[in-house]
Order: structure tokens, then C-alpha cells, then sequence
């Protein structure tokens, strides 16, 4: 019977601590179907964990466990967990040492070989010789023993081997490795235990250390702006006159910003319409989604002067990639904040026939890392999604607006 | 006997098939249907062959096996058989070294070669000083980790190690 029930996208290494865990104590554990940025935003998922991170778990008796070393020790057993309080002690400092000593200088030192964030030489070199230390301080410890705390795997050993998946993975090539024997013994013998392996498949070692990949961070974060950290637009098209009234900060603060003189309203092609945006995204944020705004929708809306649109993050397949959309998704919802008066949604709607992305370089960036598939307003299809996606931040504020990566 | 004994119990074996050849002094393992098999090795490898134990007790592969094989006849011919404290420290240097960058002898789990180093270096390593065993470093923290699997040890003398460094200058 299983013990719970586990959400995660693949191939986090975070979850990997609970489910290696959850081997060595021969627990089961189900995996819940889970596509990330959409089952981590339902109004279910965030009532059980507000913060709408993963990994999360939910035991079988109901209760709600976020924090992946808190799952990994609800999922672990004495082995793992330590024999005694002197020895729980010793493993929850290891535990602490790899997410403080080891993870951000991991994060800094491989997400730019990734091409998920830019390279910034002294952040690197600052990494590397944070990784170094944390090494040499593992080296000497490794030296008189086979496990961090007493003589089996512990929890201790399965967490820090999980910081230190990426660095193996990516960037401690044999040569900066050489001098560490006691931490490499340590590490090869772990990731080729059973347990290990059947939550982590195969490991492969990095053979040559990885570096900034200034291609794929174009790739993942557009053309457009030569590989620059992404600016957040200061100008709006001034599609509609009417203003909103400004209920959330973050994303209205540059609502009273004068138009500039020159800037072209990439929606002037397309007529005006009947459609008010505007009255439709009080409707949306007031009332109840289902009630009052869909029926709004529905009766006004133009499907001659309007398209409707269904998005897709293009690297939800490649699971090796997914994780790269925790720190995609929100950047892009910001990027195309321009956008905001005139299409809304996950499933999206704006003027014209077209991909609004073609209409402005500005909205560009990353449009393509997205798949985008225009929907026909007359199909029940279109009406169930619609209702859906919009109905599922029921009724949120503006806080609720930013977790939820709602765009409107 | 001691060590073919521990390894019957350890791998679910009646030890009472087990006995010696007073004779011929070699260990003697007897079924039931009057099979006889002779001498610590293939005794050895019989049972583990037998058992019901993860596989990797006995080796996942052939290169495995072969190289499980070669560390038993290594216990026989160098371990077994040295008498004088040159031929001992000369193996123990080597085991050590080839210690260093790995936690088990083959594969990434306990074997039957550890298992077996572990009973026939049980004598010589009680009798290291402190000294001697820091400064056999690699060879000490196997065996540490070794014998603290009971079902390994079973009623073998757990021997102390330092896991600390006592002297300076001689690690390694
Ligand atoms: N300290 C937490 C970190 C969890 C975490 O950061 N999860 C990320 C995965 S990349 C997440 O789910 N982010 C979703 C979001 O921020 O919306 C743990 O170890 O479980």
C-alpha cells in the first residue's frame, strides 16, 4: 500500500531525496500525475501547499508535507534517519551542509553552463572556490570512514549526494576531482547503489568540465536582446484609454507611465472591436470566474475581431529540461507584460487572427520556447478549456495572480 | 572454520554439513544426497552460488565473479599463508592501496570477498597498533565498515579504530 503520494516533475533532484529514501525503507509511494506550473498552480494543490513549489507530498492520512528533507526523513526509517539523537544530529548537519555549503555555489556554478541564467565571471570563480572548500571539507572527513554518520547510508549520504548530482553531472571533471579520492569513492559507491539506481538511472559522469553556453541561453531566452538580462518594458501600447485601477503593484507600476510618443500600438491593425477588455478583466477579477465572467465572455466576445489561443511550454516534454521552467515561466509572464491589455490567460485571447508575438520584436523574446495552438471559439472543446484554465484562480487578487502566472 | 561457518549462517546454510577432515586437515562441506565438497574456496563458492543473497554477494557479472574469484585465491595463496611479517606487511600495503578509491573490493556493495578478507585478516589487524592502522588508513576504514555489519561479524571481537587523525605526518 502506498504511503502517499509524491509531486514532482521528473528528474528533481530534490524529490530524488524522498524517493531514494523511500527505497531503503521499501515504502511506496505514488507519483501523482503532475505537469509543472499548472498542477502545482490548481486551487487544490495550493490549499495543501501555499507556496506551490515541489516537491510536495501528501501522506496517506492526508497530512501535507512540503520541504524535500522533510519528506525524505517522513519517508526514511531508522537507518536513515540515525539510531540515536547523537547520530540524528550528526546527519541533520550534512543535510544542512548540502543545501547551504553546497547547493547555491552548485546553482551559480552550473545553471550558467545550462544557459538558464547569464555567466558572470567572478560569481563562477566565487562558486567554484565555494565548491572547492566544501570538498576538501567532505575529503578529509571521508577519509577514515565509508559514510558520513556511522557505518551505513543515512539519510546524510543520500541528500548531499543529491546537491552534488548536478556538479558530477556537469562540471567536476576528473581533473578538478583528482585530489578529492575520499569524496569520490564516496560518491560513485552511492550513486551505484540499487537504491539509488533505480531512482536515478545510470549515472554519468561529467568528462569535461561544462561552461557557459552563451547558444543555448539565446536560445532559451530569446534573440532578441543579444543574450542581455531581460528588461522589463517601460512601454505599453495604448490599446485601450480606459484604465485599470491599479489593485496590483508589482505588475501595474509602470500603468502610469505616458505612452511614448512614437511607439506604435501593435494592435492598431486590427479593428477596435466591441470588446471590452477592460470591463472583462474587472468581471474576471471580481466574480466568481464561472458565475459571472465566463457568461461576460462568452456574450461578448468577437470571434472575428478576437482569437483565442492555447499555450504550451515547449520543454514540458523534455524532461531533462523541465526544470529550467521554474525559472522560465515567471520571466516570461513578466516579458510579455505588454501584452496585458489586450490578451489574457493561460489560455490566451487578444485582437486579431494572429500570434499576437509576431506583432512586436518586444513580445518575441521567448515566445518560442512555447507552443501555441489557435483554438476555434465555436467548438464545446475550446468552451470546456476556456472554462478551465480561467476558472482555476477562482477568486484570486493580485497576489494570487502573480503565483498563479495567470496573464491578464 | 570459523569464517566458512559464519558464511553459512550469514547465507541461511545448516552449518552442520560443515566439518574437517581431520586427516587430511581441509574442510569438508556434505549434503544430504552424499555430494561432498572440499576446501575453503569451493565451499565458499558453492554456497553463495546457492543462496537466495542479492546478487551481488556473488558478483553481477563475470568480470565480477572472476574478480571475486581472484580475491579468494589471494586470501589462500599471500593472506593464508604468511608467516613472516614481511610477506604481512607487503599485502597489507597493497590492499591498501588498492583501498583507496573504493569502498568494497569488487563491485559497489559487500561481497563474498569482503566477507572472506574480512575473517582472514581479522587476527592480523586486531593486533595493529593505533599507529599502524592510521597508517593504513584505506585498509582500516574497510574494515571498520566491514565489521560493522553484524550479520558479517557475528561473534568476531570488534576491533577499535580511531576515526580521527592521531598522528600528524603519517596519513595516507
Ligand atoms: N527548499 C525546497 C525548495 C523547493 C523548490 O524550490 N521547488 C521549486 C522547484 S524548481 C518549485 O517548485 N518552484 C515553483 C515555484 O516557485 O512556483 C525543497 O527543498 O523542497
Amino acid at each position: 500500500m502506498a504511503t502517499g503520494t509524491l509531486y514532482t516533475y521528473p528528474d528533481n533532484f530534490r524529490a530524488f531525496k524522498a524517493q531514494i529514501a523511500a527505497e531503503y525503507s521499501r515504502t511506496t509511494i505514488k507519483l501523482a500525475s503532475f505537469k509543472f506550473g499548472e498542477t502545482n498552480q490548481t486551487p487544490d494543490f495550493l490549499s495543501k501547499f501555499p507556496l506551490g513549489k515541489v516537491p510536495a507530498f501528501v501522506t496517506a492520512g492526508g497530512d501535507c508535507i512540503f520541504e524535500s528533507n522533510a519528506i525524505a526523513h517522513f519517508l526514511g526509517n531508522t537507518q536513515l534517519r540515525g539510531k540515536n539523537d547523537k547520530d540524528a544530529s550528526f546527519i541533520l548537519q550534512w543535510i544542512n551542509f548540502g543545501d547551504n555549503e553546497i547547493l547555491p555555489a552548485s546553482c551559480t556554478w552550473v545553471y550558467p553552463c545550462l544557459g538558464i541564467v547569464q555567466y558572470n565571471k567572478t560569481e563562477t570563480e566565487r562558486a567554484k572556490a565555494q565548491v572547492k572548500k566544501a570538498l576538501s571539507v567532505l575529503d578529509n572527513y571521508l577519509l577514515t570512514r565509508t559514510y558520513l554518520v556511522g557505518e551505513r547510508i543515512t539519510q546524510a549520504d543520500i541528500s548531499v549526494a543529491c546537491n552534488l548530482l548536478s556538479l558530477y553531472k556537469y562540471v567536476l571533471d576528473p581533473k578538478f576531482v583528482e585530489s578529492f579520492t575520499n569524496v569520490n569513492r564516496w560518491f560513485k559507491t552511492l550513486v551505484n547503489q540499487p537504491q539509488f539506481k533505480k531512482v536515478i538511472g545510470d549515472f554519468k559522469f561529467c568528462e569535461k568540465m561544462a561552461e557557459f553556453d552563451a547558444k543555448k541561453y539565446q536560445e532559451l531566452h530569446g534573440k532578441a536582446d543579444g543574450g542581455k538580462k531581460e528588461k522589463k518594458p517601460a512601454d505599453k501600447p495604448k490599446a485601450q484609454p480606459k484604465k485599470e485601477k491599479p489593485a496590483k503593484k508589482d505588475d501595474d507600476e509602470d500603468d502610469d507611465d505616458a505612452p511614448k510618443k512614437n511607439e506604435k500600438d501593435p494592435f492598431a491593425p486590427f479593428p477596435a472591436g466591441k470588446f471590452n477588455m477592460d470591463e472583462f478583466k474587472r468581471e474576471y477579477s471580481n466574480k466568481d470566474t464561472l458565475e459571472f465572467a465566463l457568461p461576460y465572455f462568452w456574450k461578448n466576445f468577437e470571434k472575428d475581431n478576437y482569437s483565442i489561443w492555447y499555450c504550451e511550454y515547449k520543454y514540458n516534454s523534455e524532461l531533462a529540461k523541465i526544470f529550467m521552467t521554474c525559472n522560465l515561466i515567471g520571466g516570461f509572464f513578466q516579458r510579455v507584460e505588454k501584452l496585458r491589455k489586450n490578451a489574457f490567460g493561460s489560455v490566451w485571447f487578444w485582437k486579431g487572427p494572429k500570434l499576437a508575438f509576431e506583432l512586436s520584436p518586444d513580445w518575441q523574446i521567448d515566445y518560442e520556447s512555447y507552443e501555441w495552438k489557435k483554438l476555434d471559439p465555436t467548438t464545446p472543446e475550446t468552451k470546456k478549456m476556456v472554462e478551465e484554465y480561467w476558472s482555476w484562480e477562482g477568486d484570486f487578487g493580485g497576489k494570487k495572480f502573480n503565483q498563479g502566472k495567470i496573464f491578464k | 572454520m570459523n569464517d566458512l561457518k559464519s558464511l553459512a549462517t550469514y547465507l541461511n546454510f545448516p552449518v552442520a554439513k560443515l566439518s574437517l577432515d581431520q586427516k587430511e586437515k581441509i574442510l569438508v562441506w556434505k549434503e544430504k544426497d552424499g555430494k561432498t565438497l572440499r576446501g575453503l574456496i569451493s565451499i565458499a563458492k558453492y554456497l553463495s552460488r546457492n543462496s537466495s543473497h542479492h546478487k551481488q554477494f556473488t558478483g553481477e557479472s563475470i568480470e565480477e565473479r572472476a574478480a571475486i574469484d581472484q580475491w579468494l585465491e589471494y586470501r589462500l595463496n599471500n593472506i593464508d599463508r604468511a608467516h613472516q611479517e614481511k610477506d604481512t606487511n607487503a599485502f597489507i600495503k597493497d590492499i591498501n592501496t588498492y583501498l583507496e578509491d573504493k569502498v568494497y573490493f569488487v563491485g559497489h556493495q559487500l561481497s563474498l570477498a569482503d566477507f572472506l578478507l574480512y575473517y582472514g585478516l581479522h587476527n592480523l589487524i586486531r593486533d595493529l597498533t593505533f599507529y599502524e592502522k592510521q597508517k593504513y588508513m584505506h585498509l582500516s576504514r574497510w574494515f571498520d565498515n566491514v565489521q560493522h555489519a553484524e550479520n558479517v561479524r557475528q561473534t568476531q571481537t570488534l576491533i577499535p579504530f580511531q576515526k580521527n587523525i592521531l598522528y600528524t605526518g603519517s596519513a595516507h
